[in-house]
């Protein structure tokens, strides 16, 4: 009993080690590689921008921060992220605020996805950083286990093409540019067309997320950062395919009262007539998202003055 | 708690060490199993262990009431009533909504539209394996094979012990009632045995099952969609992804019983190497068509009696074993299948041409017997689209699907994995091949250095963390 018992101790011991020295190494690579094409490099405190664009996919897709930075002089950083909803999008920007400077304005894209409550997707992005707690309770409320948290290499399990992503992929201290990457993309409906051979889209809100919005709003008042909303433009037959659209439009009217702040709608702009601008119903493509980063700057240029000097790009 | 969950990571330390901390009282000892096992059949769900408890208690005052008579007749009621509730619960739990669907579908086919009252019970976990498990007791008492028990807490513990609990093997009293009665020492060899295969039930399941369920799920979830080919490649990876899952659960299960000193039964022998259909029942499991032939096909008759007589019975078997899986057409149509393909071989007399391990001694096998595994393995994989499929309309659709032109175009799976999984197959198929006249997979007598086994538990681990697919349960859990 005890010959085996030592003999298990040690094959456990060997085990734990190698499972530490492993994660390490798997860390380190997936910091260097940006994987997700998404940028967490607001740990390094190297981000001087007093505008920051915030969002899903959307918001990564269709903001250039050089556009915006042209027309308004000033420096935006955008921090859209692929599929996540709005509880990821406050622990980034808690995040972003732990380690940086206090924004002075943030352009806030907003949509029918935004008020849901987070899910298990692209979790893998997050993993080198799970010794933050911020992170770690936003993680378990998208669904992350205990063990995922806590056990060594747990949270990699599975993930042999994430091994061979990040040991193959080269190095990438900067993701795009200021965040953002083009998508030199044309029009694919493919997945649209399947969604129009169903009842209707709908817009996805979860109470809780109302409320923790609610309260960001209310933070950011508070704290003095200016919060522009803007609902981007997608494709007019997904806004008219979405049954309950008045609704979702309305309750960011509300906030948008309530606290005093723009609410910008593009939703019927030109833009959304035309499936060139787009690479789907939802997302702009290069053409469209340089256009409409475009407009936007001119609105925020002409009609909404932007009330705290922010610093200019350098 | 899988065995494969982390729930199940903390359990079995534990009681591995405070099992073997009484191993001097064998009475505490047994009484501590029984107790580690009602938790962990109760952690499922805490209500049906009242279910394992009728059953230990009707077949226990069974063996006490027929230990009492030597009076034939009473000792036949005995056994009917106990065998009428032990059938009567596993019927109510299982299949009673099958059969008032069935019977309400036959009615309104001859016009006659009935009102279905179905019940929508969960079907508790292990019914099927503890029922037949404690049934092998009651009818081996009844035919004066073994000696009814008077010790409770063995006899619970015989029903309920944890590592069969949820899907077998079904043991035989025969073999385990003894070794629960005796005092175990730990047993070093044993012990370091039971490791090597839950390591190697975990490949299995982890890493050829749940990577091939993935598969199989899309690819017969969305049959209508894909070529002919492609289904058979579904087909196929079914055919692993249930080897995988019930084998592997079965190595676990026989490994934790090592780890506490019991052997229990072996439930599979490499199988997918068989070269007759006859020889492939002999190597799946195993547990279960030993159960059916010494309690049904032989009492029927067997193979003994006119050529009649032998098909009634073969049929018999295959489809009560089908309907054993489950409450679904598909299983009996499953069932008599593999009586359609097992009576050519037990009626010409060559049902048992095949006992011994094939190539052995040799490293490859005869072109010959290649060609029997291949013609068996192509017949067992057309026998699991009935298996995997929902209906009886989807089984249509998926063999049609097969047998159109597009069974000669190249297949595509829209999700991604499959060139690894093949790969990781083929791996798993050679491991098998060498090690095929061995109790399992992992079995290393013939490596001597410590170093190159450790570094072959370390592979096995690392691929298991890698490679290991979604957690998918068990299959076997569902009869």
């Amino acid at each position: 009993m005890k010959k085996f018992l030592i003999k298990v101790s040690v094959y456990i011991v060997l085990l734990i080690a190698g499972a530490f020295t492993l994660q390490y190494i798997l860390e380190k690579k997936i910091k260097q590689v940006n994987l997700d094409g998404q940028t967490w490099n607001i740990f390094s405190s190297k981000i001087s921008s007093d505008v920051i664009i915030s969002g899903n996919s959307r918001a990564a897709d269709d903001f250039s921060p050089q556009i915006l930075d042209s027309v308004l002089h000033i420096n935006s950083y955008n921090f859209g992220m692929h599929g996540q909803p709005f509880p990821v999008q406050l622990v980034r920007f808690k995040l972003f605020e732990k380690y940086n400077q206090k924004p002075k304005l943030i352009i806030h894209s907003v949509d029918f996805f935004t008020l849901s409550q987070g899910y298990r997707f692209n979790m893998r992005q997050f993993s080198p950083y799970l010794h933050e707690d911020l992170l770690r309770d936003g993680l378990r409320k998208m669904g992350a286990t205990e063990a995922e948290l806590n056990i060594p290499l747990w949270f990699y399990a599975s993930g042999w093409r994430l091994i061979l992503e990040v040991f193959t992929r080269p190095s990438t201290p900067d993701f795009g540019h200021k965040g953002y990457v083009e998508k030199d993309l044309n029009w694919d409906g493919a997945k649209f067309d399947k969604v129009l051979s169903g009842d209707s889209l709908a817009a996805k809100r979860e109470p809780e997320v109302v409320a923790l919005f609610d309260s960001y709003l209310s933070y950011c008042k508070e704290n003095d950062i200016q919060v522009i909303l803007v609902y981007t433009p997608q494709y007019i037959k997904a806004t008219e395919f979405t049954k309950n659209w008045d609704g979702e439009m309305q309750l960011y009217h509300d906030f948008a009262k309530k606290y005093d702040i723009p609410f910008l709608d593009y939703t019927h702009d030109a833009i959304c007539n035309d499936i060139t601008y787009f690479y789907n119903a939802t997302h702009l493509n290069k053409k469209g998202a340089e256009l409409f980063t475009l407009k936007l700057a001119n609105d925020i240029k002409k009609n909404l003055p932007i009330k705290k000097k922010c610093v200019p790009l350098h | 708690m899988l065995f494969n969950s982390i729930e199940f990571g903390i359990f079995l330390p534990i009681v591995f060490l405070l099992y073997w901390a009484m191993s001097k009282n064998v009475k505490a000892q047994n009484m501590f199993l029984l107790a580690a096992s009602y938790f962990f059949y109760g952690w499922w769900d805490w209500r049906y262990l009242s279910l394992v408890l009728l059953c230990s208690i009707t077949n226990y005052s069974a063996g006490v009431l027929m230990m009492k008579t030597n009076a034939q007749k009473r000792r036949r009621l005995i056994l009917t009533v106990c065998c009428l509730v032990s059938f009567g619960v596993l019927g109510v739990f299982k299949y009673y909504d099958f059969f008032v669907t069935s019977f309400v579908d036959a009615f309104s086919m001859l016009g006659i539209h009935l009102q279905a009252k179905t019940l929508h019970l969960i079907l508790p976990v292990g019914i099927s394996f503890y029922t037949f498990h404690t049934l092998s007791y009651t009818i081996d008492v009844y035919r004066r094979k073994f000696e009814p028990t008077r010790d409770v807490v063995s006899f619970f513990l015989f029903v309920s012990i944890f590592p069969l609990a949820m899907a077998g093997p079904i043991e035989r009293a025969t073999n385990l009632l003894p070794q629960i009665y005796r005092r175990r020492t730990f047993d070093y060899d044993l012990a370091v045995d039971g490791m090597r295969q839950i390591l190697w039930g975990l490949f299995k399941k982890m890493v050829i099952a749940d990577n091939c369920a993935a598969l199989a799920n899309e690819l017969f979830n969305n049959s209508a969609t894909y070529s002919g080919s492609s289904l058979v490649l579904g087909a196929v990876f079914f055919t692993f992804q249930i080897y995988g899952d019930f084998s592997g659960y079965s190595d676990m299960a026989l490994g934790i019983g090592k780890l506490l000193g019991f052997r229990f039964l072996q439930n599979f022998r490499f199988p997918y190497f068989s070269r007759d259909i006859a020889e492939f029942w002999r190597r799946w499991h195993i547990s279960l068509n030993t159960w059916f032939r010494d309690y049904l096909y032989i009492p029927l008759g067997g193979s003994r009696g006119t050529k009649g007589q032998v098909v009634r019975n073969t049929f018999i078997i295959f489809l009560v074993s089908g309907f054993w899986h489950g409450a679904n057409w598909t299983f009996v149509c499953w069932g008599a299948y593999h009586a359609v393909l097992f009576l050519p071989v037990i009626l010409s007399g060559k049902n048992r041409k095949h006992t011994d391990t094939v190539a052995e001694g040799k490293r490859l096998p005869s072109l010959k017997e290649l060609f029997q595994m291949a013609f068996t393995f192509v017949l067992v994989v057309f026998g699991w689209i009935l298996f995997r499929a929902e209906n009886i309309t989807h089984v249509w659709s998926c063999i049609s699907g097969i047998f159109s032109a597009s069974l000669f175009t190249r297949p595509t799976v829209h999700v991604g994995g499959s060139e690894i999984t093949l790969l990781f197959i083929a791996i798993f198929m050679l491991i098998e091949w060498l090690n095929r006249d061995k109790q399992q997979g992992l079995q290393l007598d013939n490596i001597k250095s410590p170093v190159v086994r450790g570094v072959i538990y370390f592979t096995l681990i690392l691929i298991i963390w890698a490679f290991g697919g979604q957690h998918e349960t068990f299959i076997y859990f569902q009869f």
